[in-house]
């Protein structure tokens, strides 16, 4: 389990992130839902250890690995892709190329332009291999930052499988995101407001799930 | 048509909201009024020879009175120092120096050549034996009633100096010693002009030179920030020309006015038309190097390396290619050589 | 990680080493162009021979022997070409087109006038409109003349005296000679009176081997600016994950540093290597390959790189670092003398020079290189 503790966070007098508190148990994705600016990066650079909180905590409750998708492709252009994968690959590069990883990589459909240069992928390209790269760690938590933006219907299918099968066996994901899609996979959804999350949606209440309708209300509320 | 007058004035405002292209901008009528606030050197004609004695004695004094006796022309200036005499020769202020070792007027009035005097030059040094020969002719005159007062004092006995010294000046004085007779004119007035040997005009076109890169450098990064995606190639290139003239027009206008004041003799009508001419070659140098390096992050890397191959090799500064006619067509490869 | 870092920024510079390589090699041509000709653009003056033209009807031994011995005089050679001319009508023909800038006549009794006493004088014409070339050229004949003048002065002095005392004939003659010999001697042999020594603009170094020291500089610095799109290539999503698994700004700025460092201390040993094969071949200077050239590579490379990361990491966009990089290199370059020599800077950059950092590198690349 992943325990995120009073994290608050403010920018001068402007207060972000105001006493943020949930849990993320393992098999379960947690969506968070908020307009533009309403601080879901900010949480989850937070929670990926690249911004200090100015109060709270958040731990594993036991041993854990993070692995951290932001919105913007964290790539090399100058690099290949798997020289992409090799620089954040955490083990040896000769264990990358397991047969846990290569099923990744083939629901992925990156093995198709692994030594290709960055620079010269399409934009889904790219995601798909930024998730590969997240995703090989063999993280227990998945950190993603608006995962389907700017991709096409097929590539977004593909990244909504990917992410059933890692939460199949057993990892957890928080998700920012605005696609319908995507929350379609989330077990909780949060809605980020004025810098306090609340609670929209949990599988376990039973309750029904929300349509596009019902997403755009809670943001415009 | 409107729509590309209306980003020009837009991208005019843009270039001149940024520092860099500002000072640019500026920086050709504050040269022109900083050349005007400065005292200007005088140009002299004069060869200066620079002297330097060691112990200065009643001896040397004779010799430095009838040295600094001239003005004009051939002149010998006394340097306080060793130090003073080298870098001044080093640095061409004087074209070469003497240093007179102490009690040298002993050694030359004994006819000893163990204690040298030492006749510093420079590669830039051209009338050196001259001087050397003017020296020695001054020595001579000066320290021979001593030469021939030291011969008798050996070979007769009595004191013959102030006699001797009296006959010797007659002789000098009454033309019956070898001379030359001068006919023509060989005086020479060295004339002490204003000079003013900043170069404003290559400064001007260089200024304007470099905001035309500017240009292609603003139009480059907004290529690689997507913004002309919508554009076709025909249009793009349009954009180039207006990006590289937004930078290129205040530049342009503010050299004109600034040389019209500098230069009241200058024809305006002339100086507008060379002015366009040269803005047309700027707008298509800066053109050309957009094609060699179309990326903005290469062009970026390459724009200093461009500014100084302009700086050494186009006659701003120096001319380089006066004195190596091997890089005259290098020098072609960038504006300023048209200005 | 950091060591994945590592090798994921030499694998990104390889990649820009072609583009160096060329930039390298073009700028090298062109400064090694400007260097070997260095001496002739500090030294802008051209000294141009002034054409004399001679009349000289005595055809004894002793006029020609007295001819040759002016005109081989080190002050005549070094600005005038004597023309024998034949008639005093064809000499002021040329005179007045231009052809020669004076008319010397020689009275044909320039010897025994001389010998004699009566010291028929030798004629001088310039043209009518004075120059600096006739002015010149007057300077040097009234100096010649005048050793002349002086010694006979000297020497009718002394035997005026002489016959005053009322010596001997037989000692008269003995003093007559003597005193001719003493200032014939003093006149002929005034050069070794003289030592020369020639100074340099440049100090204790010539001019090619100072700026072959600042061409290592400034070929390297100026490349380095190259490196700026390298240093500031990877996007905030790269150092936010970089951060994520410990990798903070230092060392991936460290991890830059060394990929660039390398890069340069190879094409460091590209021109020092060259510098010595050039040395030993043509002798333009003596740069020697030792311990001290490749640690001062290691030195130098290292400085110019720590600059072009820290301009890099400056708030600025990419072109703003190239050009604040470039300006900084400029300004290190022309304070330091590394492009204008410092005895030919302005007094107030000729005061400061010896203390920057440009004059401090310069001096350190000369004395390492050169022997």
């Amino acid at each position: 389990m992943f325990i995120i503790k009073n994290i608050s966070k403010s920018y001068g007098s402007k207060s972000i992130l105001s006493d943020i508190s949930f849990e993320v148990k393992s098999g379960i994705c947690i969506g968070l839902l908020g307009i533009n600016g309403s601080g879901k990066s900010t949480l989850l650079n937070i929670l990926a250890g690249c911004i200090k909180p100015d109060s709270g905590n958040y731990y594993f409750d036991g041993e854990g690995k993070l692995s951290y998708l932001p919105q913007e492709n964290p790539l090399m252009d100058d690099l290949t892709a798997l020289d992409n994968m090799k620089l954040w690959y955490k083990g040896s590069s000769r264990n990358m190329m397991s047969d846990k990883n290569k099923l990744i990589f083939s629901q992925l459909g990156v093995e198709s332009f692994l030594k290709k240069k960055v620079k010269t992928l399409s934009g889904g390209m790219k995601k798909r291999l930024s998730l590969a790269i997240a995703l090989m760690n063999e993280p227990d938590i998945l950190l993603l930052d608006e995962p389907l933006s700017a991709l096409d219907m097929l590539c977004k299918q593909g990244i909504i499988i990917c992410l059933q099968g890692f939460l199949a066996d057993g990892g957890s994901i928080i998700i920012a995101t605005h696609e319908t899609a995507a929350l379609d996979i989330c077990h909780k959804i949060y809605s980020l407001k004025g810098g306090t999350l609340h609670l929209v949606y949990d599988i376990k209440n039973g309750d029904k799930k929300l349509t596009e309708e019902e997403f755009c209300r809670i943001l415009l509320s | 048509m409107i729509s590309y007058i209306r980003a020009l004035e837009i991208l005019i405002k843009r270039a001149l909201c940024k520092p860099f292209t500002a000072i640019l901008v500026l920086l050709i009528p504050l040269s022109a009024i900083l050349i005007q606030l400065i005292p200007q050197n005088d140009m002299s004609t004069t060869i200066e020879t620079g002297i330097y004695i060691e112990n200065p004695d009643s001896y040397t004094d004779a010799l430095t009175d009838k040295l600094t006796k001239e003005k004009e022309g051939f002149v010998f200036v006394i340097c306080e120092s060793k130090k003073e005499l080298i870098n001044k020769v080093s640095s061409g202020i004087l074209d070469c120096g003497f240093a007179l070792p102490d009690g040298y007027a002993d050694t030359f009035i004994n006819g000893k050549t163990n204690d040298k005097l030492t006749m510093y030059t420079s590669p830039s040094s051209m009338f050196q034996y001259i001087a050397m020969e003017k020296l020695y002719g001054c020595m001579l005159e000066i320290y021979a009633p001593f030469i021939t007062s030291q011969y008798l004092s050996e070979n007769f006995d009595g004191a013959y100096d102030d006699d001797i010294a009296k006959r010797f000046q007659t002789y000098l004085n009454d033309n019956s010693v070898f001379t030359i007779n001068l006919t023509g004119n060989h005086h020479f007035t060295a004339s002490k002009q204003k000079l003013n040997t900043f170069p404003i005009y290559e400064l001007t076109g260089l200024l304007i030179f470099i905001c035309s890169l500017f240009g292609v450098l603003n139009y480059l990064r907004d290529e690689s920030r997507h913004s002309y995606d919508s554009l076709s190639n025909e249009k793009k290139h349009i954009y180039c020309i207006i990006n590289i003239a937004a930078e290129v027009l205040p530049a342009a206008i503010i050299g004109y006015i600034t040389l019209m004041i500098y230069d009241s003799s200058i024809n305006a009508f002339k100086l507008l038309l060379h002015m366009l001419l040269y803005m047309l070659i700027c707008i298509l140098y800066s053109l050309l190097y957009r094609l060699l390096f179309r990326k903005y992050t290469v062009y970026q890397a390459v724009l200093p390396i461009i500014i100084t191959l302009a700086l050494l090799l186009t006659p701003t500064f120096i001319n380089v290619t006066e004195y190596i006619p091997a890089l005259k067509y290098l020098s072609m490869l960038f504006a300023p050589y048209f200005f | 990680m950091f060591a994945k870092l590592i090798i994921s920024d030499f694998k990104r510079i390889r990649q820009l080493m072609i583009p160096f390589a060329i930039l390298f090699a073009a700028l090298l041509l062109i400064m090694i162009t400007l260097v070997r000709n260095a001496d002739k653009l500090v030294y802008q003056n051209k000294s141009e021979t002034v054409n004399i033209g001679i009349i000289m009807q005595a055809d004894s031994e002793y006029s020609n022997s007295a001819y040759n011995m002016i005109s081989n005089m080190d002050s005549y050679k070094s600005i005038c070409n004597f023309i024998d001319i034949e008639s005093r009508d064809e000499g002021m023909e040329l005179l007045d087109n231009g052809s020669v800038n004076a008319l010397i006549i020689v009275p044909d009794n320039i010897v025994s006038s001389i010998m004699d006493g009566t010291n028929t004088p030798v004629e001088v014409i310039y043209p009518e409109d004075g120059s600096l070339q006739t002015f010149i050229l007057n300077e040097l004949f009234v100096s010649t003349s005048s050793l002349l003048g002086t010694s006979q002065a000297a020497i009718y002095s002394v035997l005026s005296l002489c016959r005053e005392l009322d010596i001997s004939e037989n000692d008269f003659q003995q003093a007559s000679a003597a005193i001719n010999n003493l200032f014939l001697n003093h006149v002929l042999s005034r050069t070794d009176l003289f030592k020369s020594e020639t100074l340099n603009v440049t100090g204790s170094y010539t001019v090619i081997e100072h700026y072959t020291a600042a061409l290592i500089f400034l070929l390297l610095s100026l490349c380095s600016i190259m490196f700026m799109s390298f240093f500031r290539s990877h996007n905030q999503a790269v150092v936010n994950l970089l951060k994520a698994n410990g990798i903070n700004r230092f060392q991936t700025a460290l991890s830059q540093f060394l990929s660039v460092w390398s890069v340069l201390y190879l094409f460091y040993l590209v021109i020092y290597i060259l510098l010595g094969t050039v040395s030993k071949l043509h002798g333009f200077f003596s740069v020697s390959i030792n311990i001290k050239g490749l640690v001062l590579g290691i030195l130098l490379s290292a400085m110019i790189a720590i600059t072009a990361a820290i301009v890099s990491r400056l708030p600025v966009s990419l072109a703003g670092c190239s050009l604040l990089l470039f300006l900084l290199i400029l300004m290190t370059a022309y304070t330091g003398g590394l492009i204008v020599p410092e005895l030919l800077l302005p007094k107030i950059f000729k005061n400061i020079c010896p203390y920057t950092p440009g004059n401090t590198i310069l001096r350190f690349i000369c004395e390492c290189i050169y022997q």
